[in-house]
């Protein structure tokens, strides 16, 4: 009989067919425990392709452009961090680094990494590692949170200059759609379920 | 008949499923697809945007920073700079920079760079914003057509910006004076321009200038405008007397130009670039041109130190010519030297004053009716003499003048260049005859003349001496001796009157005071001949006493 | 049931990289036959680690807030801004929404959440049976707004990046802001380490 375990109680379930709609929780925490995912791997690559091109044009081009006294200036998503490195704040630099580009960068590309081969049925290299490493770099990926932030910097900008959305802004606000949307249908089981599927 | 059994649903076929190309390809594709398609499109539009990349050629890279010094045409950003550094040859820097889509049209050959930052100069201070803004580069749109990616920039902003209305000119003058590129250009007292460069002439003959006057006073530049140097103060010390002229504050500091038209000159605009002549102040440059000048030599006796070329001839004190020039000249038949004065005529002043409602006279051949006037005032005596025009400098003019005592002479007009007759100068006689005194005085031997006088002073003073021991010897001694004689003698013409008066008793006295009388004349006689015999006694006396 | 059947009762593992329920033995160095990851029956030294961690976060909390993060310059003056200040001035210019937002976010949330670690952890201390539920929901929601503190980060190298306007303003980030993020990390770092399920285990152990 298969059994799973809650992860946030570790009390034990009999596992059934998730519910149509909606998830099954936990009896005891209500910790989420199922959910049907039927999502396929092509949706997965397709919206991995996607996130990559975004996160690609989001780091080519300036993210705001500030118009002030006559000078102006712009940044990019990688030059915000920059900002940081030569204020001396290497670790912050670090941070905001990791957290933007290089998190969902991973993700992006681990998923391409894995999934491609696994559509075709094939097995990549290392990639028990590389979908442990998925798991972990996830949680690290704060786009959403970034681009609040950025709305916030706006706002306080445009106390007292002229400001210009750049290309790279409209891009972030799709990359974090995109991968909101790649995180949802690349659940650890399902990733796991795929992987299965494909050894049969 | 029998119907044939109706079909079972069992026998019918089972549909098909149709395997169409597109099912398999989810519709998830469409995602990406769109994604990059948006994404090479954001892309191509970046790339078609971008604009223009330049290179600008600079000394150094003072004030400059990469992606952070903008470009400004008009004070409207149109692109900033990316890279800097230094030059494959280490003459300078290059600063790589990305101008704006829609200013490319901007980058023509002859358009200029150059860097805005707080700058002192002839012109003044400028660029003072930047010291709050930060430095940029600003730039003049040139007008050539054909387009330019390398440009040399410029150390110092230019003087005039190509859209600057105005037109440029060319003067040439022998030297810099105290000019420099942003002086001043001046039309009646207008600043109307500045000097925008200079240049040695090739030879090294003079300078130069390049002047920019601005609209609308390239109007007033023609043909027949003069430019004169109007820098500082201009102080003419000549035989008029001293002048001072200056053109204003500013002009005396960095030193300008000015300019006026002549009157009665063309009024046909000088097109740009025309070449003109700085003349050295504004009297000279306001010279009218004159059309007929006749020269003449001039020969004076005196001095003729303090005549200047450039000094007036002047009938009555009406300016009618110039001296052109001083000579020495050796006559080698005379075995003298001479002084020719070379001297420009203008006989059109003469005639002019002369014509002044006046009909004009017959129609002959000008040049025999102006030599007809000439020797017709000059049969009437007209001379010319060197006078002096001013006291306190020395300078010396020519005068033409009518002197009827002057002796006849002609105008040679046979020798070239013509001989104008000449007088001497009335302060030249008085100091002939005072050099012929002096001479004269200077023959007397004066001092052998005061030799002798001093030894006949001393021989005269000896006598004087030795008389007035005698006369005081006679007052001492001889003196009384006469005193005493003469004493007697008028007691005896006293009696000789008593004797003779009416009732003297001089029949009966008359024999003793003849005798008396005899014996008295004796006794004188006596006396002097004992003088005669004795003039020592005058001043020994006589020995023994008085008789 | 009174003893209600855990994952540990029954012998049963969870991988916590793949997920996967893993009959086994207990002992420490068995793997995952799924992915190969070293399985925990929990978090290897959870409770010290992750004490650790908050308490960290306390202490840094101080000067993350006492501390200017920002510090903008212009000609004129030096205006040095702690996360508070920065709010006020967001609702003195008008925009009390976001000002709302950087409140909530910045101040409220790292607060809320060292103080909700520091009751998870007194509970899985001391576990009681009491109000479990609402633990893991506690620990659900700490787990959820964690990572929106970190928007404060974000903004600020915003604005470090592009106020640098020679001789108009420019902005320097101050120590604030780094005390600031070493919070937002130590917290999450700390709900990453705590295993919730401590919330649940009786002091029994079978």
């Amino acid at each position: 009989m298969p059994v799973i375990v809650c992860p946030a109680c570790d009390l034990a379930h009999r596992l059934t067919t998730a519910p149509a709609s909606g998830r099954g929780q936990c009896a005891r925490c209500r910790a989420p425990l199922q959910r049907r995912e039927n999502a396929s791997i092509d949706s997965a690559i397709a919206l991995a392709v996607c996130a990559l091109v975004l996160l690609l044009l989001s780091n080519a081009y300036p993210l705001v452009a500030m118009q002030v006294n006559g000078s102006s200036r712009d940044t990019t998503l990688i030059g915000a961090a920059v900002g940081l490195y030569a204020q001396g704040f290497k670790s912050l630099a670090a941070l905001v680094f990791l957290t933007t580009v290089v998190a969902p960068l991973l993700q992006i590309v681990s998923l391409l990494y894995v999934l491609i081969p696994l559509r075709r049925g094939r097995r990549a290299f290392g990639r028990n590692t590389v979908l442990r490493m998925l798991t972990r770099v996830r949680p690290w990926s704060f786009m959403e949170v970034f681009m609040l932030g950025a709305l916030v910097a706006l706002v306080r900008l445009s106390n007292f200059a002229h400001i210009a959305a750049g290309i790279a802004l409209w891009s972030c606000a799709l990359l974090m759609l995109c991968l909101s949307a790649l995180t949802s249908i690349t659940s650890t089981e399902q990733l796991w379920r795929w992987v299965e599927e494909s050894r049969e | 008949m029998t119907e044939p059994p109706a079909p079972s649903l069992d026998d019918l076929p089972a549909a098909v499923p149709a395997r169409s190309r597109w099912s398999r390809l989810p519709l998830i594709w469409m995602l990406p697809a769109v994604v990059i398609l948006a994404g090479a499109f954001v892309v191509v539009h970046e790339k078609l945007a971008q604009g223009t990349s330049i290179e600008i050629l600079f000394q150094n890279a003072e004030d400059l920073e990469a992606n952070k010094t903008k470009i400004r045409y008009k004070e409207v950003e149109i692109g900033d700079v990316r890279d800097i550094h230094v030059s494959k040859d280490r003459k300078g820097v290059v600063v790589t920079a990305m101008i704006h889509r829609d200013a490319s049209e901007y980058l023509v050959e002859d358009t200029r760079f150059w860097v805005v930052r707080p700058r002192v100069s002839a012109a003044g201070v400028t660029g003072l914003g930047t010291l709050v803004s930060g430095a940029y580069i600003s730039v003049d749109v040139g007008k050539s057509a054909s387009p330019s990616e390398h440009f040399v920039g410029l150390e110092v902003p230019p003087i005039v910006t190509s859209d600057l209305p105005g037109r440029q000119f060319m003067v040439h003058a022998d030297d810099l004076g105290s000019l420099d590129i942003g002086s001043l250009v001046f039309y009646r007292h207008i600043t109307a321009g500045q000097v925008v460069g200079y240049a040695l002439d090739p030879g090294g003959a003079g300078v130069t200038l390049t002047i920019f006057v601005n609209a609308p006073f390239d109007r007033y530049v023609t043909g027949g405008t003069r430019f004169w140097q109007a820098s500082g103060i201009d102080m003419s010390i000549n035989s008029d007397g001293i002048r001072l002229r200056t053109e204003s504050l500013t002009s005396i500091l960095q030193g300008g130009v000015a300019f006026q038209a002549l009157p009665g000159s063309a009024m046909t605009e000088a097109p740009r670039d025309t070449r003109f002549t700085l003349y050295p102040d504004e009297d000279r440059a306001m010279r009218p041109i004159e059309t007929e000048i006749r020269t003449f030599v001039m020969y004076f006796n005196g001095s003729l130190r303090g005549l200047s070329p450039g000094a007036p001839v002047e009938l009555h004190g009406i300016g009618v010519g110039e001296v052109k020039s001083v000579d020495v000249e050796y006559d080698r038949d005379a075995g003298t030297l001479r002084f020719p004065v070379l001297v420009d005529i203008y006989p059109q002043r003469i005639r002019g004053h002369k014509a002044r409602g006046a009909q004009p006279p017959a129609k002959d051949d000008p040049e025999t009716s102006s030599r007809r006037l000439v020797d017709s005032l000059v049969a009437r005596g007209l001379r010319a003499e060197l006078k002096s025009g001013n006291l306190l400098t020395g300078q010396k003019y020519v005068e033409l003048d009518m002197h009827a005592e002057a002796p006849a002479e002609k105008v040679w007009w046979a020798d070239q260049p013509w001989v104008f007759p000449t007088v001497s100068n009335g302060l030249d006689e008085f100091q002939d005859s005072m050099g012929s005194i002096a001479r004269k005085l200077n023959k007397v031997p004066f001092d052998q003349i005061s030799y002798r006088l001093l030894s006949t002073m001393t021989s005269l003073e000896q006598t004087l001496k030795s008389t007035d021991q005698l006369m005081r010897h006679v007052d001492g001694s001889v003196a009384p001796q006469v005193e005493a004689t003469l004493t007697e003698a008028q007691a005896a013409l006293k009696n000789a009157k008593e004797l003779l008066a009416q009732d003297a008793p001089l029949q009966s006295d008359l024999g003793p005071t003849l005798l008396q009388l005899s014996r008295a004349a004796k006794a004188v006689t006596a006396l002097v001949d004992y003088l005669e015999r004795h003039p020592e006694s005058l001043l020994r006396g006589k020995p023994g006493g008085s008789p | 049931m009174s003893n209600p059947a855990t994952g540990r009762s029954l012998g049963l593992l969870l991988c916590l990289d793949c997920r996967a329920t893993v009959r086994g033995a207990k002992a420490a160095h068995s793997h995952c036959p799924r992915c190969h990851a070293r399985l925990h029956e929990r978090k290897p030294h959870s409770l010290i680690v992750t004490t650790v961690l908050v308490v960290c976060a306390a202490l840094l909390y101080i000067p993350a807030n006492v501390l200017p993060v920002m510090n903008t310059r212009t000609i004129f003056d030096d205006e040095r801004d702690t996360i508070m200040s920065g709010v006020l001035v967001l609702l003195q210019s008008g925009s009390w929404p976001i000002a709302l937002l950087v409140f909530v976010a910045s101040i409220v949330v790292p607060l809320l959440k060292i103080l909700a670690l520091g009751v998870l952890l007194y509970s899985a201390w001391r576990p009681s049976p009491h109000r479990r539920l609402q633990r893991s929901e506690l620990y659900r929601m700490v787990e959820f707004i964690g990572r929106w503190s970190m928007l404060d980060i974000y903004a600020i190298s915003l604005l470090a990046t592009l106020v640098q306007v020679q001789s108009f303003a420019s902005v320097i980030v101050g120590w604030g802001a780094w005390a600031f993020a070493a919070v937002v990390v130590l917290t999450l770092l700390a709900a990453r380490t705590f295993d919730e399920r401590l919330l649940w285990d009786t002091p029994q152990h079978d």
